[in-house]
């Protein structure tokens, strides 16, 4: 595709033209053209270099981001892997304490512990100051009522 | 010297079209005739789903405690061909499991891919188990190493309290889904939907930052119950030790707010551990509350008094020649024990809780009417509390009646229900005659913690208000000394209540054997909050209601009055004379009766 240019500027020189009239008329003046090739030709190596380094930093850049995507995912991986260990360690707990806070735990604990069962129901009015209800010596228990 | 290129580039043109063409041809044939094939290929060698899993809700008691939750849980797998040395790996890794050496050895060594080693570890052990393995990696030669352990994620159903409510919480199968009590009937509410995500992998690992959640998973639901925990524990560890005592076949207490019909306690006895399912009896997991039923015996005596008071065939102070023997349809009836000829008030009859007496009032009515307020009262038809596997009890229609049934009827057999329909009963006489079907669900929250509360449901009229404060009048006779129940009475409250002891119908057999011994009342009396009934099945021994029933009710009602700050309201009784003595005496002292029906 790009033969086509090179050929044409190589024709004007062995053209006959000049052999017939042998009193030549001053030239035809195409030299502006042809000195702007020069510096037409310059150009291209600069934007390719342009294009290059463009490609270059592009690529850079996308690396860049690319290694900073991949770093947040593994410190993403680590974060999940503390919270599943935290998680587990905050049921495990859970556990201990629901198992700690039963009644059933607690009632043997207060038991060991000297602890017996309440009688009936008894209320402080705190607006008479009457107790509401009938005391009563719980069956088990050491104390007496004054 | 110059050559004419055009040929050339001509053929250059030609030559590249045709491999343009043929391209061109290939990329329509694979991107527009086999595209679907190339992405399934493409997608099946890089991109993975997976599931992502729901977490089941949790099942609390009123005030929040958790009564049932789903933990993290860990399956650990191995892989045998990577398991180099069995022996030294199940040295380290049984006594982490808790397993014998010998069958862990066993189950690593092979040449499977894929074994199951322990399943439903807590992810602590799962850690050991990593932390051991890398210590005994840390001694051997890198050739001699050991791998091979893979977890697999997964769920474990956790029941914090142990046989705590244990019948109506039920269990979770293997598969994760309820398999008995609410975690069964419930289980659309508290499962939640798995989701699903999409990640793509490169030699077998996830490639860090490719996973899409397609479908997000949609957590399961909360269920707070109306039960209290500690009302709970109570009512259990008393029937537990009953049962036990008294060498019966099974027991159940339920306690319930006869204002809402919110149950605060439902023990069965003999319970069982959800925790462990998998060990215990077919036999047990059932619900006894509401899937056993059986004739009430006297506690059905108060549906026939309140019917009559109701249709004013009786008050309370009309008086009764009780005999100790009667005969009617064919059949002689007699009460529990012999005695002379008694005259006995209404109240009295309860007291005493005369057959003879039941018989008497139950014939001021037609049998259609009696039926008409038991199918009131509920006998007949489920309570609709949400439980799976509920009883609807037996009732003969009333063209199934024989001679003598309306008689049986009337004392409290012929019929029969679950303790949880005798405990709504009382409930209705406790609520001034409108019966609230008993409920179990407090409310739902969603995953994001909004809470729901489960709207009242509309209550039943079943006896006017004035009918159901007089018979709580005179289930007040029963817990004094002149009654069947003074082990019931509370120092300082007033409690009402009755006693039950009935023949029990025994399967094996298809005849009576044995009794089922049950005591039911509330407390307050005068402004009753709370509903307790005890039924324990077949005791050894000693069988009546009184004696195991009351007793139980004293320990439970009285903590529960405590638990829930309920004091005593200070009002003096005035009781109902029991027979003709004390009704002659209470007219003399004071012109007009204290109650009128």
């Amino acid at each position: 595709m790009a033969l086509p240019a090179p050929v044409t500027r190589a024709q004007p020189q062995p053209r006959p033209q000049p052999s017939r009239r042998p009193t030549a008329r001053p030239s035809l003046k195409l030299l502006p053209q042809l000195v702007s090739i020069p510096t037409r030709k310059s150009k291209p190596v600069a934007f390719a270099a342009i294009l290059s380094s463009m490609l270059v930093l592009g690529s850079v850049v996308l690396l860049l981001i690319n290694t900073m995507l991949a770093q947040d995912a593994f410190v993403l991986r680590n974060l999940q892997e503390q919270v599943t260990s935290l998680t587990a360690q905050e049921q495990a707990v859970t556990s201990l304490t629901d198992i700690e806070s039963s009644p059933g735990t607690l009632a043997s604990k207060a038991t060991a512990l000297g602890m017996v069962p309440g009688g009936t129901p008894v209320f402080l009015d705190l607006s008479t100051g009457k107790v509401v209800g009938v005391p009563e010596k719980s069956a088990k228990s050491a104390l007496a009522i004054r | 010297m110059t050559r004419d290129l055009r040929p050339r580039i001509r053929g250059i043109f030609i030559l590249s079209l045709v491999v343009m063409s043929v391209f061109a041809a290939r990329l329509v044939q694979v991107q527009g005739f086999q595209s679907a094939e190339y992405a399934a290929r493409a997608s099946k060698e890089l991109l993975n789903s997976a599931v992502l899993p729901a977490t089941r809700g949790e099942i609390t008691d009123v005030n929040g405690v958790v009564l049932a939750r789903s933990v993290d849980a860990i399956n650990v797998t191995a892989d045998q061909t990577l398991v180099t040395d069995p022996a030294a790996a199940a040295k380290v890794i049984a006594p982490i499991l808790g397993i014998p050496d010998a069958s862990l050895q066993a189950t690593l060594t092979g040449t499977r891919r894929f074994v199951y080693v322990a399943k439903a570890v807590t992810p602590q052990v799962w850690l050991e188990i990593q932390q051991a393995i890398s210590n005994l990696n840390s001694t051997r030669s890198l050739e001699n190493r050991i791998s091979g352990f893979f977890p697999e994620k997964t769920f474990r159903r956790e029941y914090p309290s142990g046989p705590l409510a244990a019948s109506i919480l039920g269990f979770v199968n293997a598969s994760g889904h309820g398999g008995g009590g609410l975690e069964y009937a419930l289980d659309k509410t508290l499962a939640g939907t798995d989701g699903s995500y999409i990640y793509d992998s490169g030699g077998g690992a996830a490639i860090p930052s490719s996973s899409d959640v397609l479908v997000p998973a949609k957590q399961g639901q909360t269920i707070r119950l109306t039960i209290d925990r500690d009302i709970e524990w109570i009512a259990q560890s008393e029937i537990d030790a009953q049962v036990k005592a008294s060498g019966a076949l099974s027991g159940t207490a339920i306690v319930m707010d006869p204002n809402t019909g919110a149950i605060l306690a439902l023990a069965s006895s003999p319970s069982y551990d959800p925790n462990n399912v998998g060990t215990t009896p077919i036999a047990m997991l059932g619900i006894p509350a509401v899937d056993q039923v059986y004739e009430p015996g006297s506690t059905g005596k108060v549906m026939t008094l309140s019917a009559a008071l109701e249709e004013k065939a009786i008050t309370p102070t009309t008086i009764f020649r009780v005999p100790y023997k009667i005969k009617r349809g064919g059949r002689t009836f007699h009460d529990d024990m012999g005695h002379p000829l008694w005259h006995l008030t209404t109240a009295g009859i309860l007291a005493r809780s005369s057959n003879v007496g039941a018989i008497q009032i139950g014939e001021k009515m037609s049998n259609a009417t009696l039926r008409d307020y038991l199918t009131r009262f509920g006998i007949g038809s489920v309570t609709g509390v949400g439980l799976p596997g509920e009883s609807p009890g037996l009732f003969p229609a009333l063209d199934q009646w024989s001679q003598s049934t309306a008689e049986t009827v009337a004392f409290g057999q012929g019929y029969a229900l679950t303790s949880l329909q005798a405990t709504s009963v009382f409930a209705t006489v406790a609520n001034d005659g409108v019966r609230i079907p008993p409920t179990l669900i407090a409310g739902i929250s969603d995953s994001d913690g909004h809470y729901t509360a489960v709207p009242p449901k509309p209550g039943v009229r079943v006896i006017s208000a004035a009918t159901a404060k007089t018979m709580r009048l005179m289930m007040e006779g029963v817990v004094s000394s002149g009654g069947t129940a003074p082990e019931a009475e509370i120092p300082g409250y007033r409690v009402a209540g009755k006693t039950g002891t009935a023949n029990r119908v025994d399967s094996s057999c298809s005849c009576y054997r044995g009794y089922t011994a049950s005591f039911i009342g509330f407390a307050p009396a005068d402004k009753p909050a709370l509903v307790m009934s005890v039924t324990i099945q077949d005791p050894k021994g000693i069988h009546f209601g009184g004696l195991l029933g009351a007793p139980i009710f004293k320990k439970v009602i009285s903590f529960a009055l405590k638990s829930l700050s309920i004091p005593p309201t200070g009002r003096a009784p005035s009781p109902i004379p029991l027979d003709a003595y004390q009704l002659k005496q209470s007219l003399a002292a004071k012109p007009t009766p204290a109650v009128t029906p």
